[in-house]
Parts: C-alpha cells; structure tokens; sequence
C-alpha cells in the first residue's frame, strides 16, 4: 500500500467508524440545563447586573462604607465621657443632700 | 427572570455551535477516547466552558480552534484522572468500538486499524485524528495543541509511519 493509498484508507475508515455518533437531544437539554443552573446559583449577580444594572463592585463598597458608617456612629452617639460621668455624679450629690 | 440581550445573544451563539459542530466534537472525542460515555461528558464540558468564555474567542482564529482546542484539553483532563482505569477499560473500548462498527463494510478492517491507532501513544493519536478526520491543516493543529508547526509535522509524519507499520506488520 502507498503512503497515498494508506492516507486515504485511514480518512475513510475514520470516518466511517464514527459516522452513526450523534449528538442526541438528551445531551443537548443537558448542556442548556447545566448552563441554566448554574445561572440561576448566581442569581445575586444575574439580578443586579442584569435587571437593575447595578455593578457588584460599588456595590460592595457601598455596603462596606455603610456598615463601618453605621458601626462609627453607634459608638460615638452613645459613648458617655468621664466629664459627663462626673457631672451627673456631682448632681446627684447635691440632690441628695437637698440642693438644687 | 428575563434574561439581558448579551446572555440571549450567547444562547442563541451556543445552540447554533452546538449545532453546526456538536456531531463532529463528538465523534472526535470519542475516537480519541475510544468510550462513547467519556466523549458524552467531554463534549458536554466542553460546551459549558465555551459558553462561559465566549468572550475569549476574539483572541482565537475562529470558533472551530478554539471549540477543538477547548476539547482536546477535555480529552487530556479526561484521559489524565482515568490513567488508572485505562488498562481495566481497553476491552470495554474494544467492544464498544466493536459494537459501533459491527455491521459496516469492511469492518474488519477498521476495527484493525482501531486497534492499531490505539497502541500509539495519546498525542500521536490525537495529530492523526485531528489531521485525517477533521481535515485540519497543521498549523490549526499546532494552535490548538499550543505546540510549534515544525513538532506537529514530525510527530504527524512519525505517527502515520508506525501506525502503517503496525497496520502492515499485521502484530500489535
């Protein structure tokens, strides 16, 4: 057999011995139900990036500047200074004694 | 939930992909694996990666190189975790092979061939398959297996010669 010949041998038999293999409609549903699981886990992204067109990044930060925001101020609303602590002392010192 | 016009647009790429090529990932997966379940999940991932990295196919020459270069590395990763099972399975993919080509012309033939090209080594057989079957030219192939033009040639031209060898020498 010629190098020829044998390439030719070789094309035709390949091909032929795969020539019943399909792609069935089961694998194809397969591929689209894979795809759509795996979009719907990320559903977070899918909603903001797609349906109100917020970027995920500012977002984040966003969220981020809020909570230290909110964290700065509970501590610093409430915090009671010892000049404070003293003075309400002091008060209840001279209301106990009957002063004004 | 309604989908934005870039992800229908994707979907609408994906079917027409599967489409035009599935049959052809499929059949070469599966004369690389020789196991008609492994080239199922092959082509099945190897969709689900496209579809995921479609933005990525500016940087290739067409869709058809980088769908086989998706796949072959699928074949490899594929080949690579059932290294162990190989040798357990070689009579399962004989039967399988059997089974596809039992009642075709010439079948004896093929399934000797079959048999032939499956004691070259993987990347040998992967070059033929990818030059006989799909028609590829060497340079697609070199893209795809990310190796030099010059590698391809010698390893086609080695691989055609043993796999004649073995065919004419009539022993395995």
């Amino acid at each position: 057999m010629t190098e020829k010949d044998f390439d030719l041998f070789l094309q035709k038999s390949l091909e032929e011995s795969v020539e019943k293999i399909y792609v069935s409609d089961d694998e194809k549903e397969a591929i689209y139900d894979h795809i759509q699981r795996k979009s719907k886990d990320n559903w977070v992204k899918k909603f903001l990036n797609y349906e109100i067109c917020i970027p995920l990044k500012p977002l984040w930060i966003g969220a981020v500047v809020c909570f230290i925001g909110v964290f700065y101020l509970s501590i610093h609303t409430f915090q009671i200074t010892p000049e404070e602590i003293a003075q309400s002392r002091i008060t209840i010192v001279k209301l106990d004694k009957g002063g004004k | 939930m309604r989908n934005s016009a870039a992800e229908d647009e994707k979907e609408e790429l994906l079917t027409i992909v599967i489409q035009d090529y599935g049959d052809y990932l499929k059949r070469t997966a599966f004369l690389i694996l020789g196991d008609i379940g492994w080239a199922e999940d092959v082509v099945q991932e190897a969709f689900i990666q496209f579809y995921k990295n479609i933005h990525r196919i500016r940087k290739h020459s067409s869709i058809k190189t980088y769908l086989y270069t998706i796949l072959i590395n699928q074949c490899r990763q594929k080949m690579r975790k059932n290294y162990l099972k190989r040798e357990s399975v070689s009579a399962y993919i004989q039967e399988e092979m059997e089974r596809y080509i039992r009642g075709q012309e010439n079948q004896a033939d093929k399934l000797y061939l079959r048999q032939c090209l499956s004691k070259l080594r993987p990347k040998d057989q992967e070059v033929i398959i990818l030059f006989y079957y799909q028609d590829l030219s060497i340079q697609e192939i070199s893209a795809m297996c990310s190796e030099k033009e010059g590698t391809i040639k010698s390893r086609l031209k080695r691989a055609r010669d043993r796999l004649k060898k073995y065919y004419e020498g009539g022993e395995l």
